[in-house]
């Protein structure tokens, strides 16, 4: 192998010396320039100790003499430049101007304190009387320190080394924060420039001083860096200290092998992953490294073990990400305690799945040699997913397990697929780097060889356990009060929003709806009648000076002066939500409702009494621009404590929940598809109250009951499926495979909540309503999404290429053996499976879709099917085009990728899987070229075109790579945008209802819906369904 | 010919003491945005400033007795400013729920500290409260007023006066055409009832 030409000059201390610099700085320099600026100064001195305090001294000039300001304990970052609050590690991280990070002015922590204290301290005029009590209400350093620190301090990130490293080197681009006052911070400074669109993903001076890579999968996408580890911030600059491409990227990047054979979106994730590994006693170093590791990191630098991984899809539980674990491994990943179904393990490329079985060493697929499988990851997404490079960090794993040494792979380094092979043959192991396993200790020897080895594998600090929320009867202890107790409100309680509501109308599960708007309500109190969202809005509109009258056969309004604690007005003013209508008193903000309300409260009682007073001293009537002030600003207050009494957030609905619970998913196996497996923790939460009304165990009301699985976000009505519980072991709720498409779901650690309708009306609509065969009565094109997850459609299109096969599929669609062609198509499925659901019925239909989905796995599973560490094409590819013509490079790809894809020998482990997954399923055919065929000509993030040389399997250069981070960056922004605005949209459930509450609803000032409707004497006659259920009406 | 000349601060500072309104209009106009610069340049919030600028001529209307005519009468202007500017800062340092009166505020007379925490507005000068005591404040001042509402009708009158009215003891036995020493007595025992029944307030707003 090529050997690496010289590691990047790393140590092991924490490389972020700008912290303390800028500190130093601002404290010996840029504060006492501050100071003489501001006040008379006489005299400054500032000792630094050696730990997390510096002692500043400030003279002040009085006359004669000077007044002495002592600040013994204010807080300095040590040398790594953390602070030590409440004896916890912080940081303050650096703000850049703009995402151009070569031409951006960068404010560290020095810098930020600086702009922090320069708005705050005024001028000292000259006439006063300074004395201690004085001096300190002026420069309140301490107190400014502090609260500087408590608005921008960061909780350093101690998860483990790759998390505070890089917590430590991390920069946030906010656009505009010039002019700016510090103390808006991050997420409004940031939200500002996503919301002015001036939010730029990726730029080119982003190149060689941030990792293109590491960068938020989210709202902050392009936002927050990790310096790279070629560069540092000095004087307010960022600049390249290294300008090798290795030196551009981050420390955790630099630490992926083979990173120039992985995808680049995947990439993001798994360099975001490393720094939430759980640090482990029993954690040993990768097998393959970088040779860019830290020599002396300390103990929590390494974070997973080397395991024995096959590529094969061993049956139901490692199907959309789940992994299958030996119980030997779960021993090795014993920390705090043995690895157990729901907990997530990732590797260093990007993919990541959730336990889902922990099976006996026996059970497992075997070594030809009979070692026995510690996991099995399944191989069908891994070209779907472009991760690559985790196929040639397993074989590596391998020969270096065999050379007895790890074997080192820096970036853009990697050994090519000719000197693996040699170094395969050398160590005694096959060739190709696959190998037939057998299914089981005692088992066959499978038809395809498989790849196998070692690949570096952690668990993820969040452990299901951990995830593991209930909240139902048993947290209330108050069984015997109520009829439905209820609990505290606390976070552990799952909301359901305007989304949820909507589909449950939408779905006429109105019971449901009602239930989750009252008595499952952590906020319904036993005796109300009316909802607790309607309770809330009337308190509002009562502090306004109107009140809500609900009756059975109607919802009006009418002004009314707010009795008992009000503000007493000193001049009646005309209502801001009517101007014809003059108010009195105004009421104090109802307790519940935020801080926003209560400011705007006290400003207005504040120019208030300043007025009652000033009418108090007058006697004439003189004209007064002192008093029209006064007025003009008793009525902008007066208008602003209405706004914020009532804006249109507050007429949203989000209910928080009780009878509920939330957990990872991990993959039912053996579950009928309408079940769900719930951990005990879950059921005792829900069940034991109604068990112990009844005088039963709670396992036996479980098969006559139904629960709600709600995944968010809720854009579509199959957010909400019902099932019938039963008691899963583990701490993670057992979805069936089949339902993770309606519920957009995966087992690589989404999680669930799970609701329990309580009354008999509630319980019967989730049966008829919200169940598999509820959905698929409503919907019957829902069907078609109930066929198998990859690994099933590759399992039926393997066996369709029998005769036997075919007729077996046949027969469990009812369809004639003609219709199945070989291979099988998903789209062959799905229709099938629409004709048996129209023809004989949602039962039927989803009998034999599980029927298929068994079948498809058995046949994955005892194939032996994996993906090849060194595919070519078994058509031959065309010589590459000469010249940079993007063109004819586009051509050469679209021809290539043809050829690829006119491969047939699905026998061949060479490409032989994926080319079945490819013939068909779409979307496996659109990625399997990229591992063979370049990528089309891209632009740069400079906008220069860049010929893409290189497929995934030949592994790219340091230019092709970047610049598909920059290709691929903008459109996962776009991506994670989009999600973020779908889930910030608001809904307007009844687009069309014309009741008074439906208008408020939708208005941008609800308030003066409610007062036209007071002075017009309007009466909504609540025929509205939704508005029946918000307030609460049966 | 003869000139209508601007008055100056100090015939404006006369005239207001004579409770000349046109006078205070002219005043008010004058200085009211050269104090809001003033007030901004030590407070640096532009909306602190302008409150504390409403504040100062509210001042200047009801203690224009309280200028002594030596120096000049802007700069005992811009002094109440400043004053203001400086208990403003000052209310910032302290946490808002520790008290609702700062300590330099606290009056050294005999006054119990019940009556201390609901003197008149003028003592407890709102626009040093952070929004949070303000809003306190106004919960507390309605809790107090029922509790005025239960003393002895003469009771409930003197503790008004003194009280509510911002009247001097003096002020308050003349209006009443009773002596001094009654009000002072009155006022005690005022002062004691009300202690018990705040205490009771207190209370139940606490349940």
């Amino acid at each position: 192998m090529t050997p690496h030409p010289t590691a990047i000059n790393f140590t092991d201390r924490f490389e972020a010396p700008w912290h303390r610099a800028s500190f130093d700085r601002f404290l010996n320099q840029r504060l006492p320039e501050l100071l003489a600026e501001r006040l008379p100064l006489a005299g400054y001195t500032a000792h630094q100790s050696e730990g997390d305090t510096c002692h500043v001294t400030v003279e002040i000039a009085i006359n004669s003499h000077t007044l002495v300001l002592d600040y013994p304990d204010l807080p300095q970052p040590n040398e790594q430049g953390t602070f030590r609050i409440e004896d916890q590690p912080h940081i303050v991280v650096p703000f850049a101007s703009q995402e151009e990070l070569d031409k951006a002015e960068v404010k560290c922590v020095g810098e930020r304190l600086y702009d922090y204290i320069a708005a705050r301290l005024g001028k000292a005029p000259a006439d006063i009387a300074w004395d201690e009590s004085t001096a300190r209400a002026f420069l309140p350093l301490d107190t400014w320190f502090a609260q500087f620190l408590q608005g921008a301090a960061q909780w350093l990130d101690t998860t483990n080394w790759h998390a505070r490293y890089t917590h430590l080197r991390r920069i946030l681009v906010v656009n505009d924060f010039y002019g700016k006052e510090e103390h808006e911070g991050m997420d409004a400074g940031l939200s500002r420039s996503l919301r002015a669109g001036s939010a730029r993903v990726i730029a080119p001076g982003q190149m060689g001083r941030v990792d293109p890579f590491e960068t938020p999968e989210g709202a902050y996408i392009g936002h927050i860096f990790t310096i790279a580890v070629g560069a540092e911030i000095r004087d307010g600059k960022i600049i390249i200290t290294d300008a090798r491409p290795e030196a551009g990227l981050g420390q955790n990047a630099l630490m992926v092998p083979f990173l120039e054979h992985g995808d680049a979106n995947r990439l993001l994730m798994g360099i975001n992953m490393m720094r939430q590994g759980l640090v482990s006693p029993t954690a040993e170093p990768a097998w393959v490294q970088t040779g860019h590791e830290p020599r002396d990191a300390g103990a929590d630098f390494w974070c997973g073990r080397n395991l024995l991984t096959a590529f094969v899809a061993w049956g139901e539980g490692c199907v959309e990400d789940g992994l299958i674990l030996s119980e030997s491994c779960a021993q090795h990943l014993n920390y705090p305690y043995p690895a157990e179904p729901g907990d997530k393990l990732a590797n260093r490329h990007g993919l990541m799945g959730v336990v889902s079985q922990i099976l006996p060493d026996d059970q497992m697929p075997h070594l030809a040699d009979g070692t026995p499988v510690e996991i099995a990851y399944s191989f069908a997404g891994i070209h779907a997913r472009m991760s690559f490079s985790l196929v040639r960090e397993a074989v590596m794993g391998r020969i270096a397990h065999a050379e007895g040494q790890p074997a080192v792979v820096p970036p853009f380094h990697a050994p090519s697929a000719e000197e693996m092979r040699a170094r395969l043959v050398s160590a005694g192991l096959p060739e190709t780097g696959m190998e037939r396993l057998r299914a089981g200790k005692d088992g066959a020897e499978m038809p395809y060889p498989s790849s196998v080895g070692w690949v570096y594998w952690y668990r993820l600090a969040h452990l299901a356990r951990r995830k593991l929320q209930v909240i139902g009867a048993a947290q209330t202890g108050e069984i015997e009060a109520r009829p439905y107790p209820v609990p505290p409100t606390n976070e552990a309680s799952q909301g359901l929003s305007e989304l949820e509501i909507a589909i449950l109308r939408q779905v006429g599960a109105l019971q449901i709806a009602r239930e989750a708007l009252t008595v499952r309500s952590v906020r319904w109190q036993g005796g109300d009648s009316a909802s607790p969202y309607f309770c809330a809005l009337a308190r509002r509109l009562t502090a306004a000076g109107l009140v809500l009258d609900l009756k059975e056969d109607g919802l009006s309004v009418r002004f009314q002066s707010p009795e008992g604690e009000a503000l007493q007005l000193a001049r009646p003013l005309p209502h801001p939500w009517l101007r014809e209508q003059f108010i009195e008193r105004v009421g104090p903000p109802p307790a519940e409702i935020g801080p926003v309300a209560r400011q705007a409260y006290a400003a207005l009682v504040q120019v208030n009494d300043r007025l009652v007073r000033w009418l108090v001293a007058q006697t004439s009537t003189v004209h007064s621009t002192y008093l029209d002030n006064l007025m003009a600003q008793l009525e902008t207050r007066f208008a602003a404590y209405l706004e914020a009494l009532l804006p249109p957030d507050a007429l949203k609905v989000y209910e928080r929940q009780a009878f509920n619970g939330r957990a990872v998913i991990a993959p039912g196996v053996g579950l009928h598809l309408d079940q769900v497996g719930l951990p005990d923790e879950i059921i005792q939460g829900l069940f034991s109250d109604r068990a112990a009304r009844e005088g039963v165990a709670p396992d036996d009301l479980l098969a006559n009951s139904w629960v709600i699985i709600h995944r968010a976000p809720s854009a579509a009505p199959t957010a909400l499926v019902a099932f019938h519980p039963l008691r899963a072991a583990g701490p993670a709720i057992r979805l069936h495979p089949l339902a993770c498409t309606w519920l957009n779901a995966d087992f690589d650690g989404d999680q669930v909540s799970v609701h329990l309708p309580l009354s008999q009306d509630a319980q019967a609509e989730a049966g008829q309503r919200l169940s598999v065969a509820g959905h698929l009565k409503r919907d019957p094109a829902l069907v078609e999404s109930l066929t198998p997850p990859l690994e099933g459609v590759w399992g039926l299109a393997y066996r369709s290429l029998t005769p036997e096969g075919r007729r077996e599929i046949a027969e469990i669609l009812q369809m004639p053996e003609s219709g199945v062609a070989a291979p099988f198509p998903v789209t062959g499925m799905a229709a099938a499976l629409r004709a048996l659901l129209e023809r004989e019925g949602s039962e039927v239909a989803m009998q034999a879709a599980q029927a298929l989905a068994q079948m498809g796995y058995a046949a994955c599973r005892a194939s032996g099917a994996s993906l090849s560490p060194f595919p070519v094409s078994q058509v031959p590819l065309p010589p590459q085009p000469e010249g940079d013509e993007r063109e004819t490079w586009e051509s050469y790809v679209e021809t290539c990728s043809e050829a690829v894809l006119s491969g047939r020998d699905y026998a061949n482990p060479n490409l032989g899987p994926q080319l079945l997954a490819a013939a068909v399923r779409p979307r496996s055919r659109r990625s399997l070229p990229f591992l063979l065929v370049p990528f089309n000509p891209m632009n740069d993030a400079e906008g220069n075109l860049v010929i893409l040389r290189h497929a995934l399997a030949e592994g790219r250069t340091a230019r092709e790579l970047f610049t598909t981070v920059a290709g691929a960056r903008p459109g996962l922004a776009r991506l994670i945008f989009e999600y973020e605005r779908i889930l910030q949209e608001p809904t307007a459930p009844d687009a069309g209802a014309l009741s008074l509450l439906a208008r408020a609803r939708r208005a941008r000032r609800p308030g003066i819906v409610f007062a036209r409707a007071a002075a017009s004497g309007e009466i909504d006659p609540l025929t509205d369904v939704e508005t029946r259920l918000l307030v609460g009406l049966v | 010919m003869t000139i209508e000349c601007t008055p100056s601060d100090t015939i404006l500072a006369e005239r207001i003491r004579a409770r000349d309104e046109a006078a205070f209009e002219l005043l008010y106009v004058r200085y009211e945005a050269a104090l809001t610069r003033h007030a901004a340049a030590i407070v640096r919030e532009e909306t602190v400033a302008q409150d504390l600028v409403q504040e100062t001529f509210l001042r200047v209307w009801t203690r224009v007795d309280q200028w002594n005519g030596l120096g000049s009468f802007k700069s005992w202007l811009y002094q109440i400013a400043t004053h203001l500017a400086f208990n403003h800062l000052r209310s910032l340092r302290r946490h808002p729920h520790q008290s609702l009166l700062g300590e330099e505020e606290r009056p050294a007379d005999e006054w119990s500290e019940a009556a201390e925490l609901f003197a008149p507005n003028w003592l407890v000068d709102t626009t040093t409260l952070g929004p949070d005591a303000a809003y306190e404040q106004s919960e507390a001042q309605s809790r107090l007023r029922r509790v005025i509402a239960g003393l002895p009708a003469e009771k409930q009158e003197v503790f008004h006066l003194v009280h509510e009215m911002e009247l001097s003891i003096r002020d308050t036995a003349s209006r009443l055409g009773i002596p001094e020493g009654t009000v002072k007595s009155r006022l005690h025992y005022a002062e004691k009832g009300f202690n018990a029944a705040w205490q009771n307030q207190i209370h139940e707003s606490e349940e």
